[in-house]
C-alpha cells in the first residue's frame, strides 16, 4: 500500500449528477493510490456507470472536482479523458474484429509519417504492451476475431496501457470469462499494480472483490455509504451497505391464492444460458426471478417464449394442455402466454408505429372482419386501454416513439391485456421508468394475479434486477446465478440480503482460491 | 385501478385528454400526406410557364396566356405524361410494399424486360406461337399476358425465397437476380428482339382509338389506378398490411408478437414479382416488341418514385399515394424538360432552343430525388419539434 502522504492517483470529491428529476449521483467521492486496485461495489443503479462516464468524460458533472496525481482534471469528453491517461474497458469490448492484434492495440495512434504505417515501429510497441500484460506470446498479426473474450480483453488493456493510461476503470472484466481465465486476468491486474496504475475494479462477485482488491467503496442510491479494507471485511458486511435498510412503500399486495400450474418449464438448456432450469408457475401467483444483468434470466425468458432456440427440456402450457420443445411466440400467444420484452426500444415496440398499431399487434383479429382492420374500431379499442392504463398521450394514433419511457411501458404491458393472455412474462417491467408509472404497473399485476382486473386470476413471471421491487410484489422468488436457476422460495423466506448473496453466486465462488 | 382485461369486458369508453388544437401538429401531419403532391403541382406548374416561348403580348388579353400555358397542360400532354409514367407507377405498387418491409428489389428492371420478353415470344410471329394468335386473336394474348405476368410472380416468390431462406441481405440477393433475370430475357429473347404480330394487347397504352374513346386515357393507365386503389386498402385496411408495416418498422417487435416474418416477406417479394411482370407487360404493349435489355435502369426510377413518394429505405414508412405522386414527378420532369424553351441568353450554353438534353435531365432528376428527401428528413424533425 501507498504511503499515507503520497499524491492519489485519482481523487473524486463530491460528485453531483442529475438527470432532469433523477438524482444519480449525489456527492459521491473516490480516492485510488497509485498501485492500488479499488473496487467499486453496488446494486444495478446504485450509480456506478454514471459515475464512471463522469470520470471518462462521457457525463460532465454537476458540481465536485476530479483530480489525477494533484492535478485538476475536467474532461469534457472522452477523448479528452483517454488523453489524460483515464481508460476504460467496459463488457461490450470494442475491438474491431477484422483488424490484427497490433493494430487493435494501436488503433487512433499509429506511428506513421504521411499516413503510411512504421510496421516495425508498430510491432514493437503492441510486443512491449502485451509483454507488460505477460502476453507477450500473442502473435501481433492475426486477426482479433477468433481469439477467445478472454484475450480480447487483454488486448483491449494492452491498448490501454499504449495509450499511456494511469487510471483504468474494468467493468464486470470476469463476468463473461471461465475460472482459468479469471485467474489469468488476476495476473495481468497484478502487473498493473506493479506499474502503479490507478485500478477502478467494478464488480458484483465480492468474493472476487476480496481476493484481488485493495480496497472498496460501496455505493448505493448514487451515494458513497461505506469503504474500508477489501481482503478484511466478510461480504455479509458488503452485502449490508449495498442493500442498506430504506425499504420503499409502494408494493400493494391483496390476498391472492394460488391455483393449478398453467406454466411448467422442464429442464430448459439455452444455446449457452440458462442451463437445466426448472420451475412452475400457478394461475393467480407473481412469480419472480432475481439475479444480475447477464445471469441469463432474460435468455430464460426468450427460450420459454421460443424467441430463441431451446438445446434441451420441455416447456408445458398446462392452459391449452400444449407442450413445446421447440416454440415460437405465434404459438405462445395462441396458447394464452404473452411476453414483455426488456428491450423496450429494439424489441418491444415498434417505435415509427402508432400507439394504437402497437397495442394490438399481437392480436388484429378483433379489429374488422377477417383479413381486414377498421382503424376506428382500431382506435377506439386502442384508446379505451389506454385511458385504462391513464396513458398519457395527444391520441393513439401518434407515433408511440413520441411518448415517455413510463407511458411506452404502459402500453407494451396493454398488449398482454388486449390479448387477455393467462400468462405474463414480464422481462424488468419497470427498468428505466418513472416512479408514479412504476406504481401504476405495481397495481396493475397485483390486479391481475388477484382476478381483480375481470375474468380469472391471471399468473404472472417477473424477472427483474431491483430486489426490493421483487420483495414487493411477488409471492415465490428464485434466483439465477451464471445461468443457473436456484428453487423458487416463498417470498418470506427471502431478505434483500439472502437474495443478493445467491445472485452474486457466493457458494459458486467459495472454492476459487486457487484463483489469488 | 380496475384493470379490463376480456374481449368481452372492455372498460367504459372514457375519451383521452383533448389536447389544445395545435396549427403546427395539424400542418406537419397534412403536409406528410399531401407534401408530394405539393411538390408534383409545383413542378408542373414550373412547366407551364417555361414550355411556351413567352412574348410581351401575350401578358395583353387572357386568352393568349391561357393558350401559352396550354402549351404544356393540353389534354394530350397530360394524357402522354400518364402513359410514359405508367410502367414505373405500377412498378411502384410493389416495391411501396417492399421498402415499407424493410428490403428492397434491385431486379424489378431485369424482371419487367423478362416478363415483356416472355409475353412477346408467346405472340411471336416467326414461331409456332404465332399461329395460336391469327387461331385465337382474342384469347391468346391474354394467355400470353397472363403467363409473361406469372414469370414475374414467380421471379418474385424466387427473391422472396432467397431473402428469407438465405439470410442474405435483401440488396445482395436482388443484385443477384438482376443480373439472373436479365440473362434469361436475353436466352428467351435469342439476345435479339423478338417481333410479333399486331395484337390488342398494343392497345393497353396507346391513346384510346374510336372504340374505346369513352376511356378518354389509355386502359393501362385504369388498370394502374385500379391496382392501386386495390392496394392502398390492402396496406391500410388489412392484417397482412398491418404485418408488412411491423416486419419493416421493428422485425424484433414483428417476431414479439408472433406475426409470421418469413410469410410476410415471402408475400411482399411475390407482389413486388407481379407488378413488375405487369410493369413488363406494359413494357411490351409501348414498345410492341419484346426487348431483352428493355427497362435497363428501370428499378432504379421505381425506386425513387417511391422514395419521393414519401418511404424510408429503413422500413416501416411509405404510401402508395405517395409512390404514384413520385412515378409522376419524374415523369413531369422527363417530360417538361425535352419541351422547355431555352431563353436567348441560355442557349448558347445549353446548346439547344428547346428542350434540355438527356444529361441535363438526368442530372435534374437526381437533385429532385436527394431534396425530395432532404425535405422529408426536415419535415421529420419539424413534427419532432
Amino acid at each position: 500500500m501507498a504511503v499515507k502522504e503520497a499524491t492519489p492517483r485519482l481523487e473524486m470529491r463530491g460528485i453531483r449528477k442529475r438527470f432532469g428529476a433523477t438524482v444519480a449521483l449525489d456527492g459521491v467521492s473516490l480516492t485510488v493510490m497509485p498501485g492500488e486496485v479499488h473496487a467499486l461495489v453496488g446494486q444495478n443503479g446504485a450509480g456506478k456507470s454514471t459515475l464512471m462516464k463522469t470520470l471518462s468524460g462521457a457525463h460532465a458533472a454537476d458540481s465536485g472536482e476530479m483530480r489525477i496525481d494533484g492535478e485538476v482534471y475536467a474532461p469534457r469528453n472522452p477523448l479528452e479523458g483517454r488523453r489524460r491517461g483515464v481508460a476504460m474497458i467496459y463488457q461490450e469490448l470494442s475491438l474491431a474484429p477484422h483488424l490484427s492484434v497490433l493494430e487493435n492495440v494501436l488503433l487512433g495512434m499509429e506511428p506513421g509519417t504521411l499516413g503510411f504505417l512504421h510496421w516495425g515501429e508498430m510491432k514493437k510497441r503492441a510486443r512491449e504492451a502485451l509483454g507488460a500484460l505477460g502476453h507477450g506470446h500473442l502473435n501481433p498479426t492475426r486477426p482479433v476475431a477468433g481469439l477467445s473474450p478472454a484475450t480480447q480483453q487483454i488486448i483491449e488493456i494492452a491498448r490501454a496501457l499504449a495509450i499511456g493510461c494511469r487510471v483504468l476503470v474494468l467493468d464486470e472484466p470476469t463476468s463473461s470469462l471461465t475460472r482459468t481465465d479469471v485467474a489469468a486476468m488476476f495476473d495481468v491486474i497484478q502487473r498493473l499494480k506493479a506499474q502503479g496504475k490507478a485500478i477502478v475494479y467494478i464488480s458484483h462477485f465480492l468474493e472476487e472483490v476480496r481476493t484481488i482488491a485493495d480496497r472498496f467503496t460501496v455505493l448505493r442510491d448514487g451515494k458513497t455509504v461505506g469503504s474500508g479494507d477489501a481482503p478484511s471485511t466478510p461480504p455479509e458486511k458488503m452485502v449490508e451497505l449495498m442493500v442498506g435498510r430504506s425499504v420503499e412503500q409502494l408494493y400493494p399486495r391483496s390476498a391472492r391464492a394460488a391455483g393449478e400450474a398453467v406454466l411448467e418449464i422442464q429442464n430448459v438448456t439455452g444455446a449457452v444460458k440458462p442451463v437445466d432450469a426448472s420451475i412452475t408457475l400457478h394461475r393467480g401467483e407473481v412469480l419472480g426471478i432475481a439475479g444480475l444483468i447477464g445471469a441469463g434470466r432474460t435468455e430464460l425468458l426468450r427460450a420459454i417464449f421460443g424467441l430463441d432456440p431451446i438445446r434441451a427440456g420441455r416447456v408445458k402450457v398446462a392452459t391449452n394442455r400444449q407442450s413445446f420443445h421447440r416454440s415460437s411466440p405465434a404459438a405462445m400467444w395462441k396458447a394464452s402466454v404473452g411476453m414483455l420484452s426488456e428491450d423496450r426500444k429494439t424489441e418491444g415496440l415498434a417505435l415509427s408505429m402508432s400507439i394504437a398499431d402497437n397495442l394490438t399487434l399481437s392480436d388484429l383479429k378483433p379489429l374488422g372482419p377477417p383479413g381486414f382492420i377498421i382503424p376506428m374500431r382500431q382506435r377506439s379499442i386502442a384508446r379505451r386501454w389506454a385511458s385504462a392504463l391513464a396513458v398519457k398521450c395527444r391520441d393513439v394514433s401518434q407515433p408511440i416513439g413520441d411518448l415517455s419511457g413510463g407511458n411506452q411501458q404502459k402500453v407494451a404491458i396493454a398488449r398482454l391485456l388486449h390479448h387477455d393472455v393467462d400468462v405474463l412474462l414480464l422481462d424488468e417491467p419497470t427498468r428505466g421508468i418513472d416512479v408514479g408509472s412504476k406504481a401504476a404497473i405495481y397495481q396493475l399485476i397485483d390486479d391481475l394475479a388477484a382476478g381483480r382486473a375481470g375474468g380469472k386470476a391471471k399468473a404472472v413471471l417477473v424477472v427483474s434486477s431491483y430486489f426490493p421491487e421483487l420483495l414487493g410484489i411477488c409471492d415465490r422468488i428464485a434466483v439465477m446465478s451464471r445461468g443457473v436457476l436456484g428453487p423458487a422460495k416463498a417470498v418470506g423466506e427471502w431478505t434483500e440480503h439472502a437474495l443478493v448473496l445467491a445472485a452474486t453466486g457466493q457458494d459458486l465462488m467459495k472454492p476459487s482460491t486457487e484463483v489469488a | 385501478m380496475t384493470a379490463p382485461t376480456a374481449e368481452s369486458q372492455k372498460p367504459a369508453a372514457a375519451p383521452l385528454a383533448e389536447e389544445a388544437f395545435s396549427f403546427r401538429a395539424f400542418f406537419w401531419r397534412w403536409l406528410d400526406i399531401i407534401g408530394p403532391a405539393l411538390a408534383l403541382l409545383a413542378i408542373f406548374i414550373f412547366f407551364m410557364f417555361t414550355v411556351p416561348e413567352w412574348q410581351a403580348s401575350d401578358f395583353h388579353n387572357a386568352r393568349d396566356f391561357c393558350a401559352q400555358l396550354d402549351r404544356f397542360a393540353n389534354f394530350d400532354n397530360i394524357s402522354n405524361i400518364l402513359r410514359q409514367s405508367s410502367m414505373t407507377a405500377v412498378a411502384s405498387l410493389g416495391m411501396t410494399f417492399i421498402i415499407i418491409a424493410g428490403g428492397i428489389d434491385l431486379s424489378a428492371g431485369s424482371l419487367a424486360a423478362l416478363s415483356g420478353v416472355i409475353v412477346a415470344v408467346m405472340l411471336d410471329k416467326t414461331a409456332g406461337s404465332g399461329t395460336y394468335l391469327a387461331a385465337h386473336p382474342v384469347a391468346w394474348p391474354v394467355v400470353a399476358a397472363a403467363v409473361g405476368v406469372l414469370v414475374g410472380v414467380l421471379s418474385g416468390l424466387l427473391n422472396g425465397l432467397l431473402v428469407t431462406g438465405l439470410e442474405i441481405v435483401p440488396f445482395i440477393i436482388t443484385l443477384g437476380t438482376m443480373m439472373i433475370l436479365r440473362g434469361l430475357a436475353k436466352g428467351f429473347g435469342n439476345e435479339t428482339e423478338v417481333h410479333t404480330d399486331t395484337n390488342w394487347l398494343y392497345a393497353l397504352l396507346a391513346p384510346p382509338d374510336a372504340s374505346i374513346h369513352w376511356m378518354l386515357f389509355s386502359p393501362a393507365i385504369w388498370i394502374t389506378v385500379l391496382l392501386a386503389i386495390m392496394m392502398a386498402i390492402i396496406l391500410n385496411y388489412t392484417r397482412f398490411g398491418r404485418h408488412v408495416i411491423a416486419v419493416g418498422s421493428s422485425e424484433h417487435t414483428a417476431r414479439l408478437c408472433g406475426i409470421p416474418v418469413t410469410r410476410t416477406k415471402l408475400l411482399v417479394y411475390t407482389l413486388g414479382g407481379l407488378f413488375s411482370g405487369i410493369a413488363g407487360l406494359f413494357f411490351y404493349s409501348r414498345i410492341r416488341l419484346g426487348s431483352p435489355t428493355a427497362a435497363d435502369g428501370f428499378e432504379l426510377d421505381v425506386i425513387a418514385a417511391v422514395v419521393i413518394g414519401g418511404a424510408s429505405l429503413n422500413g416501416g414508412k411509405g404510401s402508395i399515394f405517395g409512390s404514384l405522386v413520385g412515378a409522376l414527378i419524374l415523369t413531369v420532369i422527363a417530360n417538361g424538360c425535352s419541351q422547355i424553351h431555352i431563353p436567348q441568353f441560355a442557349q448558347h450554353f445549353v446548346g439547344s432552343e428547346t428542350g434540355l438534353r438527356t444529361y441535363i435531365q438526368q442530372i435534374v432528376t437526381g437533385v429532385i430525388i436527394i431534396l425530395a428527401v432532404l425535405v422529408d428528413r426536415l419535415r421529420q424533425r419539424g413534427q419532432a419539434s
